[in-house]
């Protein structure tokens, strides 16, 4: 009961951050500047906050040490989809991004792990 | 003396007026989007360790909505742009899990995440300025040289 207490939380949370870094982006200009909220910290500081206040530290010091792979599958995917994303457009590209992303974070959790 | 598009364009700034054309179906899209990603990892953080379901925390899950958001509404190329901007928030991504790792361990507050949001803002700003002023410098040594 707790798990699902804390999980619609986070939900709540995870979506109220997501809207206002996207509200932020939104006001900003040009786009390559405003693209640095599209990878902005909302889902993290969102969950960790639930994290960290209902589980404690040691939780949250266990997920950000998976994030750190997180980040770099993103930078990484966001860099194998635009060429991509160049040719085929959004959909296609986002694909390859969240595909790429997949792969480079299985393999980074690996290495993580062992 | 002629400004080329790249110097003309500023390299930051602000216009509140957008938000006027922001439609509550494009933020219910992303509220959607966010509040899925936490329910995921939060799923995997159960099933597995809280590292796997950290990892989730840095998906990109509100990308594929902006971006064909944007594609929609203006342009790929500006869709291409947008990404680029992502690669250094991305990369400012790691820069906040590791303050927030480093704050966690020696005060165990959740102001170390505040301060690790700071930092995500920082090193992404930075890393974009850089990259930003190298990026037009080259453009308009190459312009030079083509005229």
């Amino acid at each position: 009961m707790q798990d699902v207490a804390s999980l619609a939380l986070k939900a709540l949370n995870g979506g109220l951050f997501v809207v206002g870094f996207a509200l932020l982006g939104e006001m900003l200009q040009p786009k390559r500047f405003s693209g640095l909220f599209s990878a902005a910290p909302s889902i993290a500081l969102a969950n960790l906050l639930v994290i960290v206040l209902a589980k404690g530290a040691g939780e949250g010091i266990a997920s950000v040490r998976g994030m750190v792979v997180g980040g770099f599958a993103f930078a990484l995917g966001c860099l194998a989809g635009l060429p991509v994303l160049r040719r085929h457009g959004a959909m296609r590209g986002s694909l390859v991004i969240c595909a790429t992303w997949l792969v480079l974070a299985a393999v980074g959790y690996r290495v993580l792990v062992l | 003396m002629k400004q080329s598009p790249a110097q003309a364009e500023p390299l930051a700034a602000v216009d509140v007026g957008k938000l006027r054309k922001v439609k509550a179906r494009e933020l219910a899209v992303r509220f959607a989007f966010g509040a899925a990603i936490s329910v995921v990892a939060g799923l995997v953080s159960l099933a597995t360790n809280p590292t796997a379901g950290g990892m989730f925390l840095a998906f990109p899950a509100i990308l594929p909505a902006t971006i064909t958001l944007i594609e929609r509404k203006e342009s790929t190329a500006q869709t291409v742009h947008d990404v680029q901007g992502a690669v250094l928030g991305a990369l400012g991504l790691m820069v906040f899990a590791l303050v927030a790792r480093a704050g966690l361990e020696r005060t165990g507050s959740p102001a170390a995440l505040l301060a690790a949001g700071g930092a995500w803002a920082g090193a992404s700003v930075l890393a974009y300025v850089v990259v930003e002023k190298i990026r037009r410098r080259m453009r308009s040594v190459s312009g030079e040289g083509n005229s």
